[in-house]
C-alpha cells in the first residue's frame, strides 16, 4: 500500500485528490474512475474532521491489485464512529424534508463494493473496496 | 478549482471542482442568486455532498420565492452523482 498523511484541514483536499491522480498514474490506472475515489475519500476524510476530535494528521493509503482498488483510511486518537452503521439516506423524500446529512456517507456507500470499519487502540480505520473494469 | 460566474441572463456558469473546500466562499454568491436562475454546468467537473447540499439551499430558496432553477449540459459523472443523491428526481436537470 502507498501511504500519506494528510492534516485534519479542508485544505488538505487538494493534496488528497493529487495523491489520487499520483497513485492512479503509478498504476497504470484510467484517470476517469479518479473521479470517484476522490468523492469517496473527500466523504469520508470530512466526516472524520466533522464527527472525530483527533488531533493527528489522517493517514490515507492505496492499494491496486486488479481489479480490486483498496482505501484504507486511519485516524489516530478518537473515538469510534461507526460509518457503517449510519443511518440510511432516503433519496425518495420530498424535497422539503431533504437534508444534506448522511449524503456523503450515502454516496460513498453507492460507489464502493463494500465498506468496513474498525476501531482498535484509539484508532479509528475505514477500508474501501471498489472494483474497477 | 472552483468557479461560479453569474452572468446578466440569469445564467449562471458553474466550472471546476464544487467540494467542501470551496463551499464557504461559494454560499456566499449562491445567497445573493436572485431567480430564475439556469446554472450551466457544462464545465462542473467534480461535485460532492458539500456543493450538492448547498445547490439544494439555493434551489429551495429560489422555489419558495416562485422562482425557477435549472441545471443544464452536465457531464454524465456530475449527474450521476445527482442521480446517486437521488437529487434528479426533485431537481429540474436538462
Amino acid at each position: 500500500m502507498t501511504e500519506r498523511r494528510f492534516r485534519r484541514d479542508l485544505s488538505s483536499l487538494q493534496f488528497i485528490f493529487a495523491f489520487v491522480r499520483e497513485c492512479f498514474r503509478a498504476g497504470g490506472l484510467d484517470e476517469e474512475a479518479a473521479w470517484d475515489v476522490d468523492l469517496i475519500l473527500e466523504e469520508l476524510f470530512t466526516n472524520m474532521l466533522r464527527y472525530s476530535a483527533g488531533a493527528a494528521d489522517v493517514a490515507i493509503a492505496m492499494d491496486w491489485t486488479p481489479p480490486i482498488l483498496t482505501l484504507r483510511l486511519r485516524d489516530y486518537g478518537v473515538e469510534p464512529f461507526d460509518v457503517t452503521r449510519a443511518a440510511p439516506f432516503d433519496v425518495d423524500l420530498p424535497l422539503e424534508a431533504r437534508r444534506a446529512g448522511g449524503m456523503g456517507l450515502h454516496l460513498v456507500r453507492c460507489m464502493s463494493d463494500r465498506l468496513d470499519y474498525e476501531h482498535a487502540g484509539g484508532t479509528s480505520t475505514i477500508t474501501v473496496i471498489k472494483r474497477l473494469a | 478549482m472552483f468557479q461560479i460566474v453569474p452572468g446578466d441572463d440569469g445564467r449562471v456558469r458553474l466550472s471546476g471542482r464544487f467540494d467542501a473546500a470551496e463551499a464557504e466562499q461559494v454560499k456566499a454568491i449562491l445567497d445573493s442568486l436572485q431567480g430564475p436562475v439556469i446554472f450551466d454546468c457544462a464545465e462542473l467537473e467534480y461535485v460532492s455532498s458539500a456543493g450538492l447540499g448547498l445547490l439544494l439551499v439555493t434551489y429551495r430558496r429560489l422555489k419558495t420565492a416562485g422562482h425557477v432553477l435549472k441545471f443544464v449540459n452536465m457531464m454524465p459523472r456530475v449527474r450521476n452523482v445527482f442521480t446517486y443523491a437521488g437529487l434528479d428526481r426533485v431537481l429540474s436537470i436538462e
